[in-house]
């Protein structure tokens, strides 16, 4: 009866399906932007040469290749030429926004313990499920993730306020996921979520 | 009156005539999604179970008191906007687990050899929490909502001790409730029936 019991959860189990399975499954990019911005009177912008580093509010900071850079801003700088815009030297002309591109690369560290179950939960040995482990140096496993993102942040020259020197972000994107892969794999990812950074903002 | 309800209503199934009648249902149960909890997770819910218990209050008329647990999961691409605003993209891993407890009535018709078929509707409420893993991120909209649940079933007697075989299917709708959208499944189970044959009128 037992046996018939597991292979029941176990059918049950396989009918289950897991959460990500590759690096590329956990990769999102997330998009806010002003309700109240103009977009469509936006003719210029302007865009440095380089990816700012950021630190994140959590985890410890990674080291940033910027072997990359020149690539990156390429996809961005495509991506708003295809909306019509243009992009001008700030030395030379006064552009409606500016858009600027930071990244993080942050290795989060998690300490947890398991219980017998968590370790194995078919039981081990004469000790089943219901038994506990102590760990008496505390926890026991380290779950390191790296993760990294690149943000694009559009500021508003137009509604600038030099008195509280103060500029409105009008469009915000992020694109976030684990680091893990080949470099180019990387940069492949990141290309793909800044070409849909734009793709679900229709209102650029 | 109000206070004197719940008195009357315990007396009723306390006595020894519908005790005698009452009987208990457990089943496995998949679930299709119907309407926008189809447009929430398109996939069939293969993890399922419903507890009845049914209590005979005069000749095939049963008060049903019921519990179950409805799991869905699926996986989507696609954008999913927050409720603050963000636009988020990548792909979704959703789930859906529905906790339904309801009340209600149903008639059985007995069939002989500790077989019957019946028909009913319970009402109550669910609790449907919803999350969508998408990246790194975790997205959560839980809450109870009412609704309403006809079932159908068929049971085939195994035994002279009143165990039998039964199939049921139940419509399940939930109503509209603080901004969350109706929901709505069919759930199909098969368990076993244990004390029907205890029933005098058989």
């Amino acid at each position: 009866m037992r046996q018939v019991a597991w292979a029941v959860v176990s059918l049950l189990a396989a009918c289950y399906p897991g959460g990500a399975e590759t690096v590329g499954d956990l990769d999102s990019v997330t998009t806010q932007h002003d309700q109240s911005a103009s977009f469509s009177t936006l003719r210029t912008y302007a865009l440095p040469d380089s990816i700012q580093e950021v630190s994140s509010g959590r985890g410890a900071p990674l080291t940033i290749d910027h072997s990359y850079d020149a690539r990156i801003l390429a996809r961005v700088e495509s991506n708003l030429n295809a909306l019509g815009l243009q992009r001008v030297d700030p030395a030379t002309a006064t552009p409606d926004v500016d858009v600027l591109v930071s990244a993080t690369a942050t290795r989060y560290v998690e300490y947890v313990s398991y219980s017998f179950y968590d370790l194995w939960p078919g039981g081990f040995a004469g000790y089943d499920g219901s038994w506990g482990v102590y760990y008496p140096y505390g926890a026991a496993y380290a779950t390191v993730l790296d993760a990294g993102s690149l943000r694009i942040e559009m500021l508003d020259r137009r509604t600038a306020d030099p008195s509280t020197k103060q500029l409105t972000a009008i469009w915000t994107a992020s694109v976030d996921g684990v680091l893990g892969g080949s470099t180019e794999s990387l940069v492949q990812r990141i290309e793909a979520g800044i070409d849909q950074a734009f793709v679900q903002s229709p209102y650029l | 009156m109000r206070s004197t309800r719940p008195l009357l209503a315990f007396a009723l199934l306390a006595s020894s005539a519908a005790l005698a009648q009452s009987h208990v249902r457990l089943s496995y149960e998949f679930a299709v999604p119907r309407g926008e909890t189809k447009e929430y997770i398109d996939r069939f819910s293969s993890r399922g179970a419903h507890l009845d218990a049914s209590f005979e209050l005069s000749y095939a008329f049963n008060l049903e008191l019921s519990a179950g647990l409805n799991s869905f999961n699926a996986a989507k691409q696609g954008v999913l906007t927050t409720t603050d605003g963000q636009d988020v993209s990548g792909k979704q891993f959703r789930y859906l687990n529905v906790i339904p407890l309801m009340a209600g009535f149903a008639f059985h018709v007995p069939l002989g050899h500790g077989s019957r078929i019946w028909a009913g509707v319970n009402g109550g409420a669910a609790y449907f929490d919803r999350v969508i893993d998408l990246g790194l991120n975790e997205y959560t909209l839980s809450d109870w909502q009412w609704g309403v649940q006809p079932h159908v079933g068929i049971a085939f007697g195994l035994g002279a001790d009143g165990t039998a075989l039964f199939f049921d299917g139940r419509w399940q709708y939930f109503w509209e409730r603080h901004g969350l959208p109706p929901q709505q499944y069919f759930s199909f189970g098969v368990g076993l029936l244990f004390g029907g044959g205890s029933a005098k009128h058989r």
